[in-house]
């Protein structure tokens, strides 16, 4: 990968009930793969991923915990989940009980780190759209949801690629936005594997403008 | 592990074909499990039950105190038991599922169930229940059941309260040895949930679901008990080595060194499963069941780790059971077959561990070391036809101070599934017979009209060998002592000669 992981910039932790696709998510940002063919594989523990993403003229590392979202490693959560800027909630959206737990897991993570901006993230849109399955929770309920809690909201497809870069460049945007932040950034080089974004990209496909 | 020696006699329930219901059977099954209450293949059985006349239970002691509870309690229980095991229009279970040879349960001592090998744990709750009663039973007479003889099954006892682990096989493996697997299953849920938080948690909620702590954990149970049938690494407890050049082992294990860190316990490389070097602090050593169980769960999960560098808490037992160990797991290739490991005291020591794989990669690469791992793994089987000596058909080589084993691929003529079963059932039936507790032999020597086997302990070593049945004893004799100059003469490569410290 030949990132300096000791210069991480923004943490970002994936959370949400097991199943709810966010290893594929970060499988399809980090790798641009979706391995569909394999049986599930619950993650044990958490996962780490960084990847380096252009923002304008700036870098933003993201450094992203994947966790297991099972009981066991509930206290352990709470580790990845400190100082964390970013955290991207998953929700399937043919699947009613994943966004409830979705709701359970933003509550605890607002108790713990007020500051850290959520991103709710419906996956499997593509589900949805091939008629596959059909959709069980409402957008317009998880805007308005998203809405009272100042959570940006994007539907994506770890299998058609649809909104997941989007959702990580937004991320890494709203993140040179805040001045805080901003001090502590260094321009860096540019390199090949980097996602370009510029300000007008943002913002395109999101389905719940703010 | 307990004391072999602590299996004493047999006690023999009374086999008499009446059978004498205790009034208070219902009561007690039913206050022991929940469950079983609303099964309702419960009441009628006592027509039913089939007694064999060898049945017996082995337990800690054998007394024959008159308890609160009679042996014939006993006797009625175990004889339910076999009987749920084996009745074609018993309950839910299938006939597939009762065809299986070994079976493993885990409950807890409340009768939750906990794990099962076959079938799903919530339709077993009848049978766990009288596995709970036997244990309560025994448990009520000051004794601890160890195993009982029914026919050709055999059902084995592990009692680690809260837990309760039985194993039900009608394979050829021995008690002993079954008691082993258990004693594997165990210790690979402590390696999740760790002693001191079972301990903790069941000290306040006697009724408490353990699968909940334990989500996502079946594929290491499935995945060891599959193996505990077909690789001699449990059987011998001992770990096999990627072989490798000498020299280039070395300089793995130079490379292992270079992360050292605070708190760093444990690096280990291991390719394809097998192991390739382990650098360790000087105090402590990686006990060898707790190797086992850390290559468990790597190998049943390899394709989990790929999103990453992934970091999670692991309890070695033998390190130490009532603390969590760190584990940062990498695969520095991408067809995941070589995995770094390392194991730290720091459950914050992620970064800084990120930051010794990188030292250790840059030190690999220099030596070229991936390279020569991915050529070794590419010819790591060997045929048994490398060493040279045509009646020799297939072996098994231990070194005991240094836990590890050796063995050929198995290549004709046990080439085919079925041959390989049987011929892996031979070692498990001679490794038995000469570690039977009750009385150890040095060499065993058997002939048959398919094979002639050789089991040999000697004080360095263990072998297991298989010769062509035409094989005469002077024949086989030679032939072990040129097989002993081949192993010596590759040590280097076959074995970790060395482990080197932080
Ligand atoms: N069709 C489709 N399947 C997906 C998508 N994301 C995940 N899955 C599937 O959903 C299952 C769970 O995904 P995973 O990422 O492992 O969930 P996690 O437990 O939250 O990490 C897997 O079988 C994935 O293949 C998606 O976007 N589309
Ligand atoms: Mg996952």
């Amino acid at each position: 990968m030949g990132i300096d992981n000791n210069r991480v910039d923004c943490k970002v932790v994936l959370l949400g009930k097991e199943y709810g696709g966010k290893t594929s998510l970060l499988e399809r940002f980090l790798h641009e793969q979706f391995n569909e063919a394999s049986p599930y594989q619950s993650t044990i523990g958490a996962a780490f991923g960084a990847k380096r993403v252009a923002v304008n003229d700036k870098f933003v590392i993201l450094g992203i915990w994947d966790t297991a979202g099972s009981e066991r490693y509930q206290a352990m959560s709470r580790l990845y989940y400190r100082d964390a800027k970013a955290a991207i909630v998953c929700y399937d959206v043919t699947e009613q009980t994943s966004f409830q737990r979705a709701r359970f897991w933003i509550d605890e993570l607002l108790q713990n780190e007020e500051n850290c901006k959520v991103y709710l993230a419906g996956t499997k849109i593509d589900l949805v759209q091939s008629h596959t399955k059909p959709r069980s929770v409402d957008l317009h309920d998880v805007c308005d949801y998203g809405e009272a809690i100042k959570a940006a909201v994007l539907e994506t497809s770890s299998k058609t690629g649809e909104n997941v870069n989007d959702l990580f460049l937004k991320i890494a945007f709203d993140f040179t936005k805040d001045p805080y932040n901003f001090e502590k950034l260094e321009d860096a080089i540019c390199d090949a594997s980097v996602v370009n974004v510029s300000k007008a990209d943002n913002n395109r496909r999101n389905c719940c403008h703010r | 592990m307990e004391d072999d020696a602590t299996i004493l006699s047999t006690g023999h329930v009374t086999s008499s074909e009446s059978v004498d219901v205790p009034s208070d059977f219902e009561n007690l099954a039913s206050s022991n499990s929940q469950n079983s209450a609303s099964n309702p293949a419960n009441p009628d059985i006592q027509e039913e039950v089939f007694v064999s006349a060898d049945d017996q239970y082995v337990s800690d002691s054998a007394l024959s105190l008159p308890g609160p509870s009679s042996d014939d309690d006993i006797s009625f229980r175990q004889r339910k038991l076999t009987m749920l095991m084996t009745e074609e229009d018993e309950s839910e279970l299938s006939s597939s599922w009762k065809e299986k040879k070994s079976h493993i349960f885990v409950l807890t001592e409340a009768g939750k169930p906990v794990y099962s090998r076959h079938g799903c744990e919530d339709k077993l709750s009848s049978l766990m229940g009288v596995m709970v009663a036997i244990v309560s039973c025994v448990h009520d007479r000051n004794d601890t059941i160890r195993s009982i003889v029914a026919g050709n099954r055999k059902f084995v006892f592990l009692i680690k309260l809260p837990l309760v682990l039985v194993a039900v096989s009608s394979a050829l493996e021995t008690i002993h040895q079954i008691e082993i697997h258990l004693h594997y299953v165990y210790n690979t849920i402590i390696s999740v949930v760790s002693l001191s938080q079972l301990n903790r948690i069941y000290s306040t909620q006697k009724n408490y679901d353990l699968r909940r702590l334990l989500t996502g954990t079946d594929k290491f149970l499935d995945h060891l008990c599959n193996s505990m049938d077909q690789d001699p690494q449990y059987l011998l407890r001992a770990v096999k080595c990627l072989p490798l050049a000498g020299h280039m082992r070395d300089f793995v294990g130079q490379s292992l060194q270079q992360s050292k860190t605070d708190d760093l316990a444990f690096a280990v490389l291991v390719s394809s499963g097998q192991v390739v070097s382990i650098c360790r602090l000087k105090e402590h050593n990686l006990d060898t069941t707790d190797l086992q169980v850390l290559l468990n769960l790597v190998n049943a999960s390899a394709t989990s780790f790929h999103a990453g560098e992934s970091w999670l808490p692991i309890c070695l037992a033998q390190f130490n059971p009532s603390g969590f160990l760190h584990a940062h797991i990498s695969f520095l290739d991408e067809k995941l077959q070589t995995c770094l490991i390392f194991l730290s005291a720091d459950r914050d020591a992620f970064f800084t561990l990120c930051e010794c794989k990188k030292k250790v990669v840059a030190k690999l690469n220099k030596h070229k070391c991936l390279e020569a791992i991915h050529l070794a793994y590419s010819k790591a089987d060997y045929t048994v036809s490398k060493v040279g000596i045509p009646e020799l058909w297939h072996f098994l080589y231990k070194t005991n101070n240094i836990s590890q084993f050796t063995c050929p691929e198995f290549s004709v003529p046990y080439h085919n599934e079925k041959q390989r079963q049987r011929l892996f059932g031979l070692y498990q039936e001679m490794h038995g017979k000469i570690h039977n507790p009750a009385a150890p032999l040095k060499l065993h020597y058997s002939v048959s009209d398919e094979e002639t086997l050789l089991a040999w302990v000697a004080s360095g070593f263990e072998l297991y060998a298989t010769f062509s049945p035409l094989v005469t004893k002077n024949q086989a004799i030679s032939a072990v002592d040129r097989l002993l100059r081949w192993i010596k003469h590759r040590e280097d490569e076959l074995f970790m000669m060395r482990t080197l410290t932080f």
